[in-house]
C-alpha cells in the first residue's frame, strides 16, 4: 500500500479509506473483508517496525472481537451481540465521515475570511484615564501562558497532512 | 465632519476587534438604524472607489475595517496574523465536531474521531476558538467546550446557523437521504 500510517487521523480515518475503495453505500461494504485488510495493513506496519499509536491496537482488538463471533453460530435465543458490534462500527465510520466533510467545508468557508486583513486595535493613551485594578496574578498567568500555548502549537505543526488520496 | 468619517474614524481605532452596531450608536448617540444605514453608505462608498483597498466586513456580529479580497495575495508575504492563517486537518475535524455538537465534553469527541484529541483542543483553546463552558454533570465531572465569537470571526459568520448544512456535503442518493434524516433529528434537539 501506498500510504504512509502518518496521514491518517486515526483508525477510524484509515477505516473510512478502506471502505470507501468499494465505492458503495456504507452499510453494504463486506466487513469482513474491510477487517482483514486493516489487520494486514497493521501487521505489515509492524513487520516494517513503525510507529504504530495505541489507538489502531485497540481498534484491531475490536475488529478481531467481530471477526471471531462472527464465525460461531448464532444462538437464537440471545440477542445478536455480534451483528450490534458490527453496526456500531459502521454508524462509528459514518460519523466520523459526516464531520470528515464538514471539516473540510469549514475549511473552505474559512479561506474566504482569511481573504480580509485588519489591523490591531490601537491603543489609544489619555492623561485623564484611571487604572481600573480588575486584574489579578491569575490574569498574568493565563496572558502569558496562551502566548507560550500558541507559539509552540505552531512549532509543533511538523505533523505531515495529505489533501486528498 | 459627516457621520461617515467618524464612523470610519472608530473603525479605523477599533482594527481587527470591530465594533458593534449598538457601541456605534451608543458613542454617536444615533438610532442603530441609522447607523445601519451609515454603514451600508460607507461600504457602498469602499466598494465604489477604485483607488481604496478598503472594505467593510461584519462577522461575529461586529463591524471591521478590512482590506479587499484582491489584496490577499500581496498581504499574505506581509501578514501573520491569526484569523488568516489555516488550521491542520486534525484540529479542523475537532473544530467542526464542537461546532456542530456543542456542548461537548472531550471524551464525546475522542469517541466520534476515534483517536486523543487533547493535543487539538488546547491548540484550540489557545487561539482562542472554543472555550470551557461549564461541567458535565456525570462521574468525573468533565469539561464540556463551546466555540468562541473569535469562531464565527473565524468563519466569517454572524449565527451558528450559517455553517456549512450537512445535506449539502456531496453524498451518494440514498445516504444523502440518511443524513437528511440525521438533520431534522439534531434540529429538533437543538430547540429543545
Amino acid at each position: 500500500m501506498d500510504i504512509k500510517i502518518k496521514d491518517f487521523e486515526g483508525p477510524l480515518d484509515l477505516l473510512l479509506h478502506l471502505v470507501s475503495k468499494y465505492q458503495m453505500d456504507i452499510y453494504d461494504v463486506p466487513i469482513t473483508e474491510v477487517i482483514e485488510q486493516y489487520l494486514a495493513y497493521v501487521a505489515t506496519l509492524q513487520a516494517m517496525r513503525l510507529e504504530v499509536t495505541g489507538e489502531y491496537m485497540v481498534m484491531a482488538s475490536q475488529l478481531m472481537l467481530i471477526k471471531s463471533r462472527k464465525l460461531l453460530p448464532k444462538v437464537a435465543d440471545i440477542v445478536d451481540e455480534e451483528d450490534d458490534l458490527e453496526q456500531d462500527l459502521l454508524s462509528q465510520i459514518e460519523e466520523y465521515r459526516k464531520f470528515k466533510l464538514l471539516g473540510e467545508k469549514m475549511a473552505e468557508q474559512h479561506q474566504e475570511r482569511a481573504l480580509y486583513y485588519s489591523k490591531p486595535k490601537l491603543e489609544l493613551v489619555y492623561e485623564d484615564a484611571e487604572l481600573i485594578h480588575d486584574k489579578s496574578t491569575i490574569d498574568l498567568f493565563l496572558a502569558f501562558a496562551k502566548v507560550m500555548a500558541k507559539k509552540q502549537e505552531e512549532f509543533s505543526k511538523s505533523h505531515t497532512t495529505i489533501v486528498k488520496d | 465632519m459627516s457621520k461617515l468619517s467618524e464612523i470610519e474614524a472608530l473603525l479605523f481605532v477599533a482594527g481587527e476587534d470591530g465594533l458593534r452596531l449598538r457601541q456605534i450608536a451608543d458613542i454617536l448617540s444615533l438610532p442603530p438604524t441609522g447607523v445601519s444605514q451609515s454603514l451600508e453608505k460607507l461600504a457602498e462608498k469602499y466598494q465604489k472607489d477604485e483607488d481604496s483597498s478598503l472594505a467593510l466586513l461584519e462577522t461575529s456580529n461586529t463591524y471591521k475595517l478590512v482590506t479587499k479580497q484582491e489584496f490577499a495575495e500581496i498581504l499574505r508575504a506581509y501578514s501573520k496574523a491569526p484569523i488568516n492563517q489555516s488550521l491542520s486537518r486534525a484540529s479542523l475535524e475537532t473544530l467542526s465536531i464542537i461546532a456542530y455538537k456543542q456542548p461537548i465534553t472531550r471524551v464525546e469527541v475522542d469517541e466520534i474521531r476515534g483517536v486523543n484529541s487533547s493535543g487539538a483542543i488546547a491548540k484550540l483553546q489557545a487561539f482562542e476558538l472554543i472555550r470551557e463552558d461549564g461541567k458535565k454533570e456525570v462521574l468525573g465531572r468533565p469539561n464540556l467546550y463551546v466555540t468562541t465569537n473569535y469562531f464565527l470571526d473565524y468563519m466569517g459568520i454572524n449565527h451558528l446557523e450559517e455553517l456549512p448544512a450537512v445535506e449539502e456535503t456531496e453524498l451518494v442518493a440514498e445516504e444523502g437521504q440518511l443524513f437528511a434524516e440525521r438533520r431534522i433529528e439534531e434540529e429538533d434537539e437543538h430547540e429543545n
